[in-house]
């Protein structure tokens, strides 16, 4: 009997890392398409930068000269075959040298470590207050089917909306008639700060409305997913044991449901990552807030083609990443039902 | 049922007060006729925006804009992934491992960085904008598809008719088509909101075609009209589209969930 038992672990470990490594071949293959997708597309697209004319109105516009085309190729290494290319981006990148922004005049890498904190600190917020707040409405939920189908309609409205119309709607009916609150931006504007508390404070009235707008999008999502593994659970047989044993409400709430319920969520966590990036980026916009969104639209309008690159291979990075995870998180709650 | 027919309700409202906008209304939706900035009035349903262009007219032919975009795409979305989830189904083997291979690579993908990429670099006309939307949500559309197929393949009676010397073509028209074709109208019907939204995001971030007047790019330029902020402007400029594209995204979306709970209703 033990020798039997051993071997069904064992087949469970092994089938385990087989589907383990076939998530990170997957994981890997993905990056890989990214990445020679966003090396290969500008080489693709019809037109040439330097055909392009950058002078602005107003200005003596003259073509460039055979000679200074020459330069300029040899000066961003185009002249070489595009094999070599690719192993020269290669190498820069690994030393995190992702070129230079046309439009900030800076590093590529240097832009994006200068916006990266604010993205991440809307999108981190979001996700956490968007967790607690479905788990909490979830709960909230269990045992009272009219408060239940009270919150699940209005979440299924509230997962309909998108972010950024959202946005817009709180930007008018709020920020244009609150005083306290700021219509855009993320700090303000050359103001000096006396202490560590105003300036933190000053963050927060920014970040309001932004982080509220995402928060009304992302939230049912979690709500759903908590609401479902809540309600499986709750038919388990330990749980109807612990009721059985006369355990305290509060303590099977919390020990035994929410516990078990919190794999599934933090899936679901490392999987909204992706949503909520998007949903960033258009918040950015519409707040003016000076996040990475922000940069990838302004590059956009002002064709900085290195930028954007930059940009698009960080933000997916990101998201393939934690997708990959939360595929790893998955994995390990199958083995759990499988045995 | 009844829901169903009041959401269908609803956009046939909608439909016939923007057809009115766009077939008889007076006034044109790219023309700029009369003063710029001016309240809603009889001449003018929701007044003018800053360069005069009345905006009732350009709202009407937004949602026809609106709806050309998101059915375009679902036809599209709807041919590519219902073929490539039913040949991946069907077929199998290491086919159906590279497709799944390529279905999982463009479901982990975040869409808007790459729209927004792919937008930039190959121009910004309505046709890019319809392939990417398009190219985007085949995806989903196939994995539904292709579980549907599988488990299709798994019944007897399609072993029978194989053995009675049955061709693909067949089998395809009788029984392959014939059930998973619900499945396939009904996710079809969800990519025509999410392909609408996602134009109005592109739109809202001026990366959509800007000759074309969809309601993200009126959202767009009566955000970035700076005088909106301090004025109550944005309560006829502004207010209706945003309005609008929330309705028929939500109306869409019901529709669809209505429609598969009446196709699981009746399994």
């Amino acid at each position: 009997m033990i020798i039997n038992n051993w071997n069904k672990t064992a087949y469970h470990t092994w089938r385990k890392n087989k589907q383990l490594l076939s998530r990170f071949i997957i994981f890997l293959c993905s990056f890989l398409v990214i990445y020679l997708f966003n090396f290969f597309v500008p080489r693709l697209m019809p037109g040439d930068p330097f055909a392009h004319n950058t002078a602005q109105s107003g200005q003596d516009m003259h073509g460039l000269s055979a000679e200074e085309l020459l330069r300029l190729k040899a000066y961003y290494g185009l002249d070489k075959p595009v094999r070599e290319q690719f192993i020269n981006t290669v190498k820069g990148n690994l030393k995190l040298d992702f070129g230079q922004s046309i439009l900030y005049k800076k590093s590529v890498i240097e832009v994006i470590m200068s916006r990266l904190p604010w993205t991440v600190y809307i999108m981190l917020s979001t996700l956490l207050i968007s967790l607690f707040m479905g788990l909490f409405l979830a709960l909230l939920g269990i045992g009272k089917p009219k408060l239940d189908s009270y919150i699940l309609k209005i979440m299924s409205l509230l997962a309909e909306i998108p972010a950024f119309l959202i946005g817009v709607l709180l930007l008018f009916l709020f920020a244009a008639k609150v005083s306290w609150l700021p219509l855009a931006g993320n700090l303000t504007p050359f103001y000096r700060h006396t202490g560590v508390l105003e300036y933190l404070f000053d963050v927060f009235r920014h970040s309001l409305l932004p982080i509220t707008a995402l928060v009304l999008n992302m939230m049912p999502n979690f709500y759903f997913t908590a609401r479902t593994s809540l309600q499986t659970i709750l038919r388990k047989e330990y749980v109807f044991n612990a009721h059985a044993k006369g355990l305290a409400e509060k303590i099977i709430h919390y020990k035994y449901i929410l516990l078990n319920a919190l794999f599934p969520i933090l899936a679901r966590f490392f999987l909204s990552v992706g949503t909520c990036i998007g949903g960033t980026m258009l918040i950015e916009n519409v707040f003016a807030y000076p996040g990475l969104g922000k940069v990838l639209r302004d590059a956009v309008m002002y064709r900085d083609y290195i930028l954007i690159q930059g940009v698009f291979l960080l933000s997916t990075t990101v998201v393939l990443f934690s997708s990959f995870i939360s595929d790893v998180i998955n994995l390990y709650l199958q083995k759990d039902k499988l045995r | 049922m009844t829901k169903l027919k009041f959401y269908l309700i609803i956009l046939l409202i909608m439909a016939l007060i923007f057809g009115y906008g766009s077939f008889f209304y007076p006034h044109s939706a790219a023309r700029p006729e009369g003063i710029s900035l001016q309240r809603p009035s009889k001449e003018h349903f929701l007044g003018t925006d800053d360069l005069g262009t009345d905006i009732f007219a350009q709202l009407s032919k937004g949602f026809f804009i609106s709806v050309f975009i998101g059915i375009t795409t679902a036809i599209i979305a709807m041919f590519l992934g219902g073929s490539i989830g039913m040949v991946s189904g069907y077929v199998g083997g290491k086919t159906d491992f590279l497709i799944s291979f390529v279905i999982n690579l463009f479901l982990s993908l975040p869409q808007l960085p790459v729209m927004i990429v792919v937008g930039a670099f190959f121009g910004q006309s309505i046709g890019n904008v319809i392939a990417i939307i398009a190219l985007f949500s085949w995806a989903a559309i196939a994995k539904v598809v292709r579980a549907k197929t599988l488990q299709i393949k798994r019944n007897t009676y399609l072993h029978l008719a194989k053995s009675y010397g049955a061709s693909f073509f067949y089998l395809f028209r009788k029984h392959l088509f014939t059930e998973v074709f619900p499945l396939l109208l009904i996710n079809s019907l969800t990519v025509v909101g999410r392909a609408i939204l996602q134009e109005a995001s592109l739109a809202f971030l001026g990366l959509s075609d800007p000759l074309t007047r969809s309601w993200g790019l009126i959202i767009n330029k009566a955000m970035s009209f700076t005088g909106i902020y301090y004025t109550d402007y944005w309560q006829w400029w502004l207010l209706p589209p945003v309005t609008c594209l929330v309705l028929t995204i939500y109306c869409l979306r019901m529709i669809a969930r209505e429609a598969e709970n009446l196709i699981i209703g009746a399994d």
